[in-house]
């Protein structure tokens, strides 16, 4: 009887990791694929700096341990749990992006082995957080009964403070740049708009944050307590979530190696360009993880 | 405590979030700042391109020479066509050609040329001959 008992249960485990496994791949797919079919990304791979890949692969360590324990597979408890969830991920990241490589035959056989694994790497990255994403925004349906438990659960958790809030928005902001900034698109608009309009780029696009979480009625939509101002929460999270985005978007235009070279003027006009769907990234961020 | 504990906006700021939000602020007002001072500043200037020879060594198929473009002019540069002679007394002796994508303004894009001939021994220039607007 207990042996019985036992088995199901692990059964029940093992069917739903296979789900979570499933789903992580549907989400490595759902948002590495404008990557994985965009020239840049694979011509980047064989000549971008292996420093810069090295320290983005490094990074994307701590960023889906995190992610994962915040969101990640099977609403995980503990740090070992989450660092576990996030190696999948970032292996399923590495080969869902190698699968589809060599599916469009953008890698094949004759590649010498620096050039596909330049490539593979590169696309693993958003690969791994869209595995990390598509397994907590995929799931949603049948863990709506669990939602309530949640809610009280983060409310005792002290990682859903201030800084995971900027966490989100960093990684919204990320995953948006990554797949701009590799696009030519990036530069070519930087030269073509004035210093105007980045100037009135930089302000809708800070405008839209604000509006996107605070005013627009979305699911998950913050609202505002009645007694406080509306700047309260201007100064504390969108200025703060525009730095992030601004940030973010300098990083990623440095690993693809778009500012070398550059005059500072001109790099700030790519940021600034740039910055515009991180922005969007970030605000959806807040109300989608 | 607020009907919705996930809202985080009704928790009780800590100073820490104030202090991020100026230091955010001023971060925005100093991006902001610096882009209205160029504004007004500087003027648009017409692309204004010039060559310099960053190294020049013996490879495989000829003698490679690498220069920098650099553009001194306020206004961003595409498709910029750049045009290596090696020449002796006057004497056209070697020719060879490269197409630059973009070169901002105020940057420096790097290129190659490679020519049969040792540009050591003869007469070297390189200048951009022509260019598009972005």
């Amino acid at each position: 009887m207990a042996s019985t008992q036992t088995r199901q249960t692990t059964r029940t485990d093992v069917d739903a990791f296979l789900r979570g496994i499933a789903r992580g791949f549907a989400g490595a797919l759902l948002f590495s694929i404008p990557m994985l079919m965009t020239m840049e990304m694979w011509f980047l791979g064989f000549y971008m700096s292996r420093e810069r890949l090295l320290l983005l692969l490094i990074l994307n360590m701590p960023l889906l341990l995190v992610l994962s324990h915040r969101i990640g597979f099977e609403h995980t408890a503990t740090w070992t749990q989450s660092a576990r969830d996030a190696i999948v991920a970032y292996g399923m990241g590495i080969i869902a992006s190698a699968a589809i490589l060599v599916l469009l035959g953008v890698v094949t056989i004759d590649m010498p082995p620096d050039q596909w694994i330049g490539m593979v790497a590169v696309q693993a990255v958003p690969a791994s957080i869209g595995a990390m994403l598509g397994r907590s925004q995929l799931s949603m349906s049948d863990d709506d009964d669990e939602d309530g438990d949640n809610e009280d659960e983060r409310e005792e958790k002290p990682g859903t403070s201030y800084a995971t809030e900027l966490f989100m928005m960093a990684v919204g902001a990320l995953f948006l740049s990554l797949n701009l900034a590799p696009t030519e698109e990036m530069i070519l608009l930087a030269y073509k708009m004035t210093p105007w309009h980045a100037l009135a780029l930089a302000v809708i696009s800070i405008l839209l944050m604000h509006g996107f979480v605070y005013a627009l009625a979305f699911r998950g939509s913050h609202s505002l307590q009645q007694d406080e101002p509306r700047w309260h929460a201007f100064i504390r999270f969108t200025l703060p979530g525009y730095v992030v985005a601004l940030a973010v978007s300098l990083y990623a235009l440095w690993t693809f190696e778009r500012l070398d070279g550059m005059a500072a003027i001109e790099a700030l006009l790519v940021v600034i360009v740039l910055a515009f769907p991180a922005a969007v990234g970030a605000a959806a961020a807040r109300l989608i993880l | 405590m607020s009907s919705n504990p996930n809202n985080i906006e009704q928790l009780r700021p800590h100073w820490i979030e104030w202090l991020t939000g100026l230091v955010s602020l001023a971060a925005i007002c100093a991006v902001i700042g610096w882009l209205a001072v160029d504004i007004w500043t500087t003027d648009d200037r017409q692309p204004e391109l010039v060559a310099r020879v960053v190294s020049a060594e013996k490879v495989a198929t000829g003698f490679q020479v690498v220069f920098e473009l650099r553009n001194r002019a306020t206004l961003a540069a595409a498709g910029v066509e750049v045009r290596a002679q090696l020449s002796q007394q006057a004497r056209l002796v070697e020719e060879a050609e490269v197409t630059f994508d973009y070169v901002a303004a105020g940057s420096t894009a790097r290129g190659a040329v490679i020519f049969e001939n040792d540009p050591a021994r003869l007469a070297l220039s390189i200048r951009a001959v022509g260019f598009t607007e972005p």
